[in-house]
């Protein structure tokens, strides 16, 4: 027994300190990636948590078409987690394909994680440019390479509830951001407080998730044209400014975060149905949550407004990336563009119309299926999206199709999460009143900055 | 100066113990039993205070969606599917078992291991006993942070993050506290029979194994029991070690986590806090469970620790 | 568990002379018996090869990666000077998370301890049912700190939380406890109090052990019961106080779990600046950054610091602490 236990001793201790003395190597080979039509064998997925019809359909569309040549496809279906990513990458165990949010796209593409797709894009005759909407491959577009497939488009927009306008005597006129004055004093007049907490928000600007917005739309910029952070961009300033003054008209950002934190957003009694909102930023998936309760709410759109009184949104959305180490990377170009082509998006506008139209719980609306590709859009909306007998949904549907097409984009950097996190921390503290606003852009800048720094450097 | 055998060893002493000759004797008259009411007032209401919220969680786990928030202790509406739909909702089976694994595995290797380790201390004379000893007892003081980098470092390159082995596998090498513990208990133990043992023939090996192995039970039982709750409530193991590797490998700490980010609104999710409620009522249950068969061992390995001070 | 250290070097020095001293008196030098060494150093091997591999080595490549630009994803490193220590100066959120860290630590002791004694004192004292009660107080110390935080999240909630309710029921109206940056850590302070049981056990412990004889002493000399407390009970378990306000400190110093599980586990919601615990800070920069050099830089700054602290309380400790079993 002894014997055995130092000998099992010693192999732990050898192994150990072998591995101690021989880092180095391992994973993350960035060897230029060919891509071939010809291919075989598997290929694995990340993503499709909680796949939908629209998941679901087109994933059927791209592997018949990839299974015509003998691939099998396996999708572990889970949440894009960006340190299971490079914890795996560095142990060289990747997928071939990855789904994650456009926005970390240059992080892994400034770090050599991911392959850049021009190749594969060329192997198909394939314009991105004609493909997708211009601002949409902007947002993957990092050292002029693109280096993913874009998916969705999810262009925020501000949802209104017509029943609280009514009440406090405010119309859709007044809901533009352009003037801010006239915008805040609408606010006002909707918003109900019981002593310092709302209990109904005239507005909710979703402060720091939709900051991006904001400052975009106030003319200001969180990534400059060379991928740096611009967080102290004076414009910025402004957006928070014009955010904490929203808030201020409802008892402040903390009272009104734990407001809104107790909304039932999916449920039965969500904040349109029990009037807990005047109005509120919200991305166009959120129009399908609210279809079921047709009956209950009365909503209606506007466009977020540029300071210059054009409609404006940002291009956000999800995206695919092949990583570098890829076993498969051929068949996942071919099954990618597969995925994201023109029959695949006709399958999924189908698909939700089979679940929609016929769907008494949907009071037969679609809400449309908004992608990286116009035409599909285009295609999508003539055939499916149809009037409903709810014309305040419909003309939230038109407002977002309309303004999809003036999304503006992020730009992309190395450094794209962190700048998104500080950016976030930094407002969080603006609104808190932890530091000024111009305190806290400079300090998310600085910090951003040093970021980039290490992210660029390295 | 002589080993102080009543404080050091035989761990199960006065702790958790009344010692009825001590206490006041209650005295039967009006005011005696006015006096105790009194103390029950604060006892009371601290119980309150401290129950309250596992009363809160019990009644939200039974609750739907959209009440989870409301405070009731009785749900409005009784909701008792979400035990059966926890099930489907997350690989929860997967993390108890993975928690049940591992927490079994390093409360085992580490019991043994720093018994081995301790009996080595506690026995065995050999040249630089004293500082060998000294550097176990200074390794507690070390603030984990220090390790944390290298550690992830020398998993990875052994390609084990993403596994639970990094969870368990430093346990084969005993832990610091623990061997303090079991070695003052070795100490409690007279050496004469042991003597008396190697002079019938017996190894040294045998020494440990059949003699002070079965002796040192109760103390096996407190670092089996600590060890245990250490490794089933760590979340910050899973973070850096399970987060790599797939869903149906987390523990429940990591996996009620992650289960949280993902009905968050903000991350998209549908706001589902009734089986994160109903999860974090079965991650506790077991524990309550533990303490009830092992109070007694809890309270005094708690208490002897804080007595060594 | 750290002041063991000294008692239990005596005592493991004191073994040693007791059993030398015996078989050879005189002697100054030891002698071993080879076997027995070479079979002592096999028991004690496992725990020195973890020891060298696991701790030491550990340490050692901890300080070598902290001189380096460390890339996971390419398993290289490149030396960077002392840069990453540079970085601890200009990076404000170091200094801002671990001011964020002793704020805490100095509100949460003194609380903890406070309120330990206070739980402790009240079971001791009473006639029946204590052991009851015991367990009751001890439930807390059983549940996994992520059922804490899932239930704590939503007891805190300024609007709908239970504990605010509770207060406007007495017409208190409660703060954003999650939110307002001047709350966030007094609410950690609630949540580590509800689970202060481990260290009221050992205050439990000690006061069964003071002499009933003081106290009735004390009371014919006319002593009434804060005197009794302040002269008798107090340094009667100076002992374990000393080592409750070390190991609680040391705690406090490097608390993650709650920390992260209400304000960082979401990597999309911001979280206020002053819920930035340092262990988390570091977390973020070694496992969501990867930023390795950087972050074992931090390690050893918040190694320094708390030996630091830990000695300055050993110093004071030994000034104070009354042993009574020492002989």
């Amino acid at each position: 027994m002894k014997k055995t236990r130092k000998a099992l001793v010693a192999v732990t201790a050898g192994v150990t300190l072998f591995a101690l003395t021989a880092c180095g190597g391992g994973g993350g080979g960035t060897g230029a990636t060919e891509f071939t039509d010809e291919i075989e064998g598997t290929l694995n997925v990340w993503g499709f948590e909680n796949a939908d019809e629209v998941g679901t359909s087109r994933v059927e569309v791209a592997d018949a078409a990839v299974g015509e040549s003998d691939v099998t496809v396996e999708i572990e279906a889970a949440a894009f987690d960006a340190q299971k990513f490079t914890t795996r990458a560095a142990s060289g165990n990747v997928p071939d394909v990855v789904q994650m949010d456009r926005q970390f796209v240059a992080t892994y593409a400034a770090q050599g994680l991911i392959v850049p797709l021009e190749e594969c894009f060329a192997l198909y005759d394939l314009d991105p440019d004609e493909r997708w909407y211009p601002q949409v491959v902007d947002d993957v577009t990092y050292d002029d390479q693109v280096w993913a497939v874009p998916q969705f488009y999810q262009p925020p927009a501000i949802l209104l509830n017509q029943r609280v306008m009514d009440e406090a005597g405010v119309t859709a006129e007044d809901m533009d951001t352009s003037n801010p004055e006239a915008f805040l004093a609408a606010v006002e007049a909707m918003t109900v407080m019981d002593g310092a907490n709302p209990t109904r928000m005239g507005f909710d600007p979703q402060g720091p998730t939709k900051a991006g917005l904001w400052m975009l739309s106030f003319g200001g910029q969180t990534i400059n044209e060379d991928g740096e952070p611009a967080l102290d961009d004076p414009a910025n300033v402004e957006a928070v400014e014009f955010l904490k003054s929203i808030y201020d008209l409802q008892g402040g950002y903390a009272n009104a975060k734990s407001f809104v934190d107790s909304f039932d957003i999916f449920g039965d009694n969500n904040s349109f149905v029990a009037d807990q909102v005047g109005g509120a930023v919200f991305d166009q998936w959120y129009v399908n949550v609210l279809t079921p309760y047709a009956e209950q709410v009365q909503i209606n759109a506007v466009p977020v407004h540029s300071q210059e009184g054009e409609p404006f949104t940002v291009a956000a959305g999800s995206s695919f990336v092949i990583p570098a180490g890829a076993e498969n990377p051929s068949a996942a170009c071919r099954w990618l563009l597969e995925l994201t082509s023109q029959e695949a998006w006709l399958a999924a506008g189908e698909a939700r119309n089979a679940t929609t139209i016929d769907d008494p719980d949907r009071n037969g609306i679609n809400a449309g299926v908004f992608t990286g590709s116009p035409a599909a859009d285009q295609a999508i909306r003539d055939e499916f999206v149809v009037e409903s007998a709810f014309p305040g949904f419909d003309q939230t549907i038109a407002t977002y199709y309309d303004v999809a097409a003036e999304g503006e984009s992020f730009g992309s950097s190395p450094a794209g999460q962190q700048i998104q996190t500080e950016l976030q921390n930094a407002v969080t503290a603006a609104l808190l009143g932890e530091k000024s606003t111009e305190d806290a852009l400079a300090d998310a800048q600085d910090a951003a900055m040093r970021a980039y720094n290490q992210v660029a450097g390295g | 100066m002589t080993v102080d055998t009543s404080a050091a060893a035989p761990t199960l002493s006065s702790a958790g113990r009344e010692k009825p000759s001590m206490t006041r004797k209650p005295r039967r008259t009006a005011g005696g039993i006015v006096w105790q009411v009194l103390q029950w007032v604060p006892l009371v209401g601290f119980s309150l205070l401290f129950i309250y919220p596992f009363a809160w969680l019990l009644a939200a786990s039974f609750k739907p969606r959209g009440q989870v928030f409301d405070n009731a202790l009785i749900p409005r509406t009784f909701q008792p599917e979400n035990y059966a739909q926890v099930w489907n909702e997350l690989p929860l089976l997967n993390w108890l078992g993975n928690s049940l694994f591992i927490a079994i595995l390093a409360a085992t290797l580490v019991t043994v291991m720093s018994s081995i380790v301790a009996f080595g201390f506690a026995y065995f004379k050999f040249p630089g006993r004293g500082i060998l000893f000294g550097i176990v007892l200074a390794t507690m003081m070390l603030p984990g942070a220090v390790t944390l980098v290298p550690q992830f470092l020398i998993w990875n390159n052994l390609g084990l993050v993403g596994t639970n082995v990094p969870l368990w596998g430093m346990n084969l090498f005993g832990s610091a506290f623990y061997i303090f513990l079991q070695r003052q208990f070795f100490l409690g133990l007279p050496r004469e029979i042991f003597e008396a043992a190697r002079v019938d023939g017996v190894g040294y090996w045998g020494l440990f194994w059949r003699m002070a192995f079965p002796l040192s039970v109760p103390s096996f039982v407190i670092v089996f029991l600590f060890e245990f709750q250490a490794s089933w409530n760590n979340l910050q193991a899973g973070l850096i070690y399970l987060n790599a590797g797939s869903e149906e490998g987390y523990t429940v700490p990591l996996g009620i986590a992650s289960a949280m980010t993902k009905y968050s609104p903000t991350n998209g999710g549908h706001g589902d806090y009734q089986f994160v409620m109903v999860a974090a009522l079965l991650v506790t249950l077991p524990m309550i469970l533990l303490f009830a068969f092992g109070q007694r061992y809890f309270v005094e390995g708690v208490a002897t620790a804080g007595r060594k001070g | 568990m750290t002041l063991t250290k000294d008692r239990a070097v005596a005592d493991a020095a004191g073994a040693d002379e007791r059993t030398s001293t015996e078989k050879r008196p005189g002697h100054k030098a030891k002698k071993y018996n080879r076997k027995e060494a070479i079979a002592g150093y096999l028991f004690v091997a496992p725990w020195v090869i973890g020891f060298l591999i696991f701790t030491l080595g550990a340490m050692i490549y901890s300080l070598v990666i902290s001189f380096s630009h460390y890339q996971l994803a390419t398993n290289t490193a490149r030396p960077a000077g002392f840069s990453n220590y540079e970085a601890l100066v200009q990076d404000p959120k170091v200094m801002m998370s671990l001011g964020n860290t002793l704020y805490f630590a100095i509100l949460a002791v003194p609380l903890q301890i406070i309120f330990a004694l206070l739980l402790a004192m009240l079971l001791n004292n009473a006639t029946k049912g204590s052991a009851f009660f015991r367990t009751v107080y001890y439930l807390p110390k059983m549940t996994p700190a992520v059922a804490t935080a899932a239930v704590f999240f939503l007891l805190l909630n300024g609007n709908q939380g239970a504990i605010n309710k509770g207060l406007a029921a007495i017409g208190i109206q409660g703060p954003q406890w999650l939110l307002d940056p001047d709350w966030v850590k007094p609410s950690i302070v609630i949540m580590t109090l509800w689970g202060v049981s481990g260290t009221m056990v050992i205050f439990l412990a000690a006061l069964k052990n003071v002499p009933r004889d003081l106290y009735e002493v004390a009371e014919l000399d006319g002593a009434g019961p804060v005197r009794r407390f302040f002269s008798i009970t107090l340094p009667m378990i100076s002992g374990p106080m000393f080592f409750n306000v070390l190991v609680l400190t040391i705690a406090a110093l490097q608390t993650f779990d709650e920390a992260y599980l209400l304000f960082y586990r979401d990597t999309v919601q911001a979280a206020p600046d002053a819920s930035l615990f340092y262990a988390v800070y570091l977390f973020q920069q070694a496992f969501r950054q990867f930023n390795f050099g950087f972050a074992s830089a931090m390690a050893w700054l918040i190694f320094v610091i708390i030996m630091i602290i830990s000695l300055i309380q050993v110093r004071v400790g030994n000034r104070f602490v009354y042993y009574e079993s020492e002989r």
